[in-house]
């Protein structure tokens, strides 16, 4: 939060109707630091461009859409986090229903066929739940690059789940083919 | 109720992912301009948070999978476990015909001809690849027993097969590395099997799908056997 007295003394110099770049001079000349001018108007520009601005929304409906978003980005994480879980839980259920059902069967032997699907699946899962949930943890500040960030993540997932549609087709097609041969 | 049924039905069909994330992407454009707080403002630290979810979602299960996948590559036979159970000596195949494998471990089971001992069962075929492949399984199966003194295989073999109602072809034959031992080659339709009674009192069969491999790979697999 920049100094109160700072902020007061910019108000009401644009009041006056000041420039910004005048009232920087003042400041500097005044003895305060450069970086604490930058981050007293920044806020302003904040306040400036937040409910009041009529190319912002109001405060209430703000609050209401970041809230949106990020729980867009949490259910996105838990998403991908779910179909981790589920990949695992089937390789597991797979293992168990072979040694259980089948004398001597080897361990794992169903990874052996068309074996990177699992492994690739299962990164392409963790990056996207990773970036959705790091995006939804960046939201609350609200800056320029935290809402670059969150288009470039969404685009990302977006991504990786057309890739993980791809690649499970690829991975399902020749099986049913065998099954229907039979 | 049809109606329902209705919505279900396109709620199923509607790609509710894309749709979610098409939401999302709306959200963000609309609420572009409340993105201009200062960069330096201090923020909570997640890292705890993160480092858990790295450790449930990421490294517990990559380290099941690389175990998944070792065990896959390198895969226990059980050869040693089994051999040191049994009292007989236990076959080994050092021949298989183009494209098959070993598909399963060396495993017992019960011996449902003599009581002196369990059978060692093991299965040799194509991997799931190559059975998608070619579109035709083909499976070969190893037994191996330990047989009561006196024992006739010949007489074992008429015992087994006469009650078959398909047509069963029962020929000796010569297995070259097993001299002076007993050996038949049974083949019906469907199954033919080369029988054979090794001088150490092991009876081995070596089965296989009559159309699927000939009957010379049978007999040249019973060969290998060491």
């Amino acid at each position: 939060m920049p100094s109160k007295t700072l902020l007061d003394y910019i108000t009401t110099e644009q009041k006056k109707g000041i420039s910004e770049a005048a009232i920087r001079t003042q400041c500097l000349g005044a003895g305060w630091p450069t970086a604490m001018i930058d981050e007293a108007f920044a806020f302003q520009n904040s306040i400036k461009n937040g409910p009041g601005s009529p190319t912002a929304v109001s405060l209430k409906k703000r609050s209401k859409l970041l809230g949106f978003i990020s729980l867009g980005f949490n259910i996105l994480s838990l998403l991908y986090a779910a179909k981790i879980v589920m990949l695992a839980g089937t390789v597991v259920i797979m293992q168990r229903a072979l040694v259980k059902n089948v004398d001597g069967s080897l361990s794992f032997e169903f990874l052996t066929y068309n074996g990177w699907f699992y492994p690739v699946v299962f990164g392409l899962s963790f990056i996207a739940s990773y970036l959705a949930i790091t995006t939804s943890f960046m939201l609350p500040l609200r800056t320029k690059s935290v809402w670059n960030k969150a288009v470039i993540s969404l685009i990302c997932i977006l991504f990786i789940e057309l890739v993980i549609q791809y690649l499970s087709i690829q991975f399902i097609l020749p099986i049913n083919h065998l099954s229907n041969s039979y | 109720m049809n109606e329902l049924t209705n919505i279900a039905q396109l709620l199923q069909e509607l790609p509710l992912f894309y749709v979610g994330v098409g939401v999302l992407f709306v959200l963000l454009f609309v609420t572009k301009n409340n993105f201009t707080q200062p960069a330096n403002i201090p923020h909570k630290d997640h890292t705890s948070i993160l480092a858990l979810f790295t450790l449930f979602f990421a490294i517990i299960p990559a380290v099941y999978f690389g175990w998944g996948f070792y065990q896959a590559y390198f895969p226990d036979l059980k050869y040693d476990e089994v051999a040191g159970s049994v009292d007989f000596h236990v076959y080994q195949p050092q021949y298989l015909p183009p494209k098959i494998q070993q598909a399963s471990a060396f495993h017992q089971r019960e011996n449902a001809d003599f009581n002196t001992s369990p059978t060692v069962r093991t299965h040799y075929g194509k991997n799931i690849s190559q059975l998608i492949e070619d579109e035709k399984s083909q499976i070969i199966v190893i037994d191996q027993s330990k047989t009561p003194t006196p024992f006739s295989l010949l007489a074992f073999i008429e015992s087994r097969t006469e009650e078959s109602e398909s047509q069963v072809t029962i020929d000796p034959i010569q297995i070259p590395s097993f001299p002076n031992t007993p050996a038949y080659l049974v083949t019906n339709s469907i199954v033919s099997t080369v029988w054979m009674h090794t001088n150490d009192g092991v009876l081995i069969s070596v089965t296989s799908q009559t159309l699927r491999t000939p009957t010379e790979e049978l007999i040249k697999i019973a060969e290998s056997l060491r």
